[in-house]
């Protein structure tokens, strides 16, 4: 499976351009600093939106269990990584 | 009333996802969420519930700007919709919606009661139920009178513990549903209900979110939303336009004649076709007006109709629109003769390209593109809920059995060998009377506007008519006829006035639907009784042409009269034997 493994520059960005389409308001370039504190309207919905996104994406199912602990970016980054691998 | 002007975000959402029934749940979260940001809009929206109504409140707004509806939604705190119902000064009332949500599933409807709780003793737990619902649904009218409430009707739970026993016990939970929905329903008469039957429980979305339904539903629950949201703002669709070849039968009518066309028992093909026409028929009981807009000869076109196997009739059709010219002004003549806007129509078509076309020219249309799968085609045109409805009116019924009475009607001529038999069948019924009171304003309702049948185009007013009615040497004459597929009414009428020693027909006419029904002869009796009695020896008729009412030109020579002035006049003696006269209509109302 080593050859469909995504390169994590890759995940970054696609998941900037997520970010984007989820908060037109975050410059692609700007996403990868995204946090649930400085995103105006990142509420748990928006994770939730933001799941759905990468799971049409990528291709992937994610579930609702890390919803709550995914805060940023990176959190996110970190768990399609892990899902990716 | 469009948002494009002055509401963006509304306008962005409707350009991006256009009025398909099912938008993406990718597009109905990022859309949504930017709606919920709206300040200002056309239809104020407040979504309250039991559950978590993030999700619901992003596909009502999604909903509402795809039905060209500018949304401002409020939410409520969660799980506070009877207080905040309740409570005339909470944030909800504050609000002032137009429209109020009501999110609340079967956890809000059952109740825990033993398994063998009698029945009786269950339904008076579900009536005082839906009497905490009937009081938090007054207590958010009470604020305003305009104000619609969408109620989520509840579905029974998925778990289905001991199978059938479950629903063989009043008390269990499913069990419980079901006596819950119908009392639910019977008291909220003025009350729109959105079903959620169907929309799957998801454990999972229910634990970790609080959702009432899979997210994968949310797509469905638009189209759900979107069709009550029509239904109370007067944006009901009314007709169903459909296409001929290869939708309400495979093959092409112009190359394969009736003989050719696949619609019957002998292919599964064949039968899908069938099915689709019974499925619009049965629309058209419901009162959904049928319209064809076809790219054909309009007579090679009705002979499909012939078909053994038809389900439909020509005259199943109010508007008839077979052409080769595009489709868009076919569908604009259909709303013009229908007297409907052109965003009342369901247009059915299976060929893509005119799908597209109608979607680019008109997009007020609603386009249901069937694909090449009959078997499908009631589903494809299902999914959009174009034609549901909180309740069926008497006029509705009536629209539907009216043009079903007209269809029958018209079969059975197809069926007759001849004529006389095909009249004999209709058993018809038909009473001649001296029209006084309502009679003569429904006559001077026919003077305005029967054109075909109309032998001197008089077009006598209301008063007019009254005053041929009341004068000692004139009369006016109603007739009224009935048959086995119903009642037409009183559908002609003669006005005539006494000069010298004959009665002169002032003018005659018939309403379209009854004509070369007899009903001629059967009229002419009753005048000549009428002329007989007043000591006159001729009865005389004129004939004024227009450009409309050629098919009346020779109704008099017809009725056994001699002419008197070239195509004009005719006379008829009173005393003349009247075998010719020849009536299937017997006398009776």
């Amino acid at each position: 499976m080593s050859d469909t493994k995504l390169a994590p520059e890759r995940i970054t960005k696609r998941l900037s351009r997520i970010f984007n389409k989820a908060f037109p308001s975050v410059e692609v370039a700007e996403a990868p600093n995204a946090t649930m504190d400085t995103v105006q309207g990142w509420d748990s919905i928006a994770t939730l939106t933001l799941f759905m996104l990468c799971e049409e994406d990528f291709g992937i199912k994610l579930g609702y269990d890390r919803i709550a602990e995914t805060k940023s970016f990176n959190d996110l980054f970190k768990l399609l990584e892990s899902k990716l691998s | 009333m469009s948002p494009d002007g002055g509401f963006p975000l509304a306008a962005t959402a409707r350009s991006a996802l256009g009025t398909a029934p099912k938008p993406t749940p990718v597009n109905i979260f990022v859309h949504g969420t930017r709606l919920l940001g709206a300040k200002e809009g056309q239809l104020r929206i407040a979504v309250a519930g039991a559950v978590t109504t993030d999700l619901i409140a992003r596909a009502v707004g999604v909903g509402a700007a795809q039905e060209n509806i500018a949304p401002v939604i409020y939410q409520g705190p969660f799980g506070a919709w009877r207080q905040e119902a309740l409570d005339g000064n909470s944030a909800l009332h504050r609000f002032a919606p137009d429209l109020v949500v009501l999110v609340t599933d079967w956890r809000d409807a059952v109740v825990e009661l033993p398994l063998n709780t009698p029945a009786a003793a269950v339904e008076e737990a579900v009536a005082t139920k839906i009497a905490g619902y009937r009081r938090a649904w007054d207590a958010l009218r009470a604020g305003s009178s305009g104000r619609r409430i969408v109620q989520h009707l509840p579905a029974a739970p998925a778990a289905q513990l001991v199978g059938i026993a479950e629903l063989r016990s009043p008390a269990s939970p499913r069990a419980q549903l079901a006596i819950f929905r119908a009392a639910m329903l019977a008291a909220g008469p003025d009350i729109a209900f959105l079903d959620t039957e169907g929309l799957a429980d998801d454990p999972a979305a229910w634990f970790g979110a609080k959702l009432p339904f899979a997210q994968d539903n949310l797509p469905e629950y638009v189209a759900r939303f979107r069709s009550v949201l029509r239904q109370i703002t007067g944006r009901a669709k009314k007709v169903l336009a459909l296409d001929l070849d290869n939708t309400l039968w495979g093959g092409v009518i112009g190359d394969d004649g009736v003989e050719g066309i696949a619609l019957g028992p002998d292919t599964p093909k064949a039968e899908a076709f069938h099915a689709f026409q019974s499925y619009a028929k049965s629309l058209a009981a419901r009162g959904v007006i049928l319209a064809v807009c076809s790219k054909n000869d309009p007579a090679i076109a009705a002979t499909g109709f012939s078909h053994p196997h038809s389900v439909l009739a020509h005259a199943d059709f109010p508007a008839f629109e077979c052409a080769w010219t595009d489709k868009a002004g076919g569908l604009r003549r259909i709303a013009k003769t229908l007297n409907v806007g052109v965003d009342s129509i369901v247009f059915a078509d299976d060929n893509p390209a005119e799908c597209a076309l109608i979607r680019e020219q008109l997009p007020e249309v609603a386009v249901v593109e069937l694909g090449d799968d009959p078997a499908s085609f009631i589903g494809r045109l299902e999914e959009g809920r174009w034609f549901e409805s909180q309740g069926l009116s008497a006029e509705d019924l009536a629209r539907g059995s009216a043009y079903q009475a007209r269809a029958q009607a018209a079969a059975a001529e197809s069926d007759a060998a001849d004529l006389p038999s095909f009249l004999k069948n209709l058993e018809m019924r038909g009473r001649v009377f001296r029209a006084e009171g309502a009679a003569l304003t429904r006559i001077a309702q026919l003077e305005g506007k029967t054109n075909q049948f109309n032998l001197n185009t008089t077009r006598h007013a209301d008063a007019a008519i009254a005053g041929f009615a009341a004068r000692p040497d004139a009369l006016v004459l109603g007739a009224t006829l009935a048959d086995k597929f119903g009642d037409h009414g009183l559908i002609s009428s003669i006005v005539a006035v006494a000069e010298g020693d004959a009665l002169v027909i002032d003018n005659w006419l018939m309403s379209c639907r009854v004509f070369s029904r007899s009903l001629e002869p059967f009229m002419l009796r009753a005048l000549l009784a009428e002329a007989a009695a007043r000591g006159l020896a001729r009865i005389v008729g004129s004939y004024t042409p227009t450009p409309k009412n050629d098919v009346v030109a020779n109704l008099y020579p017809s009725l056994g009269f001699t002419e008197i002035e070239q195509g004009r006049r005719w006379e008829r003696a009173v005393a003349a034997p009247t075998d010719d006269l020849v009536s299937y209509i017997a006398e009776g109302s």
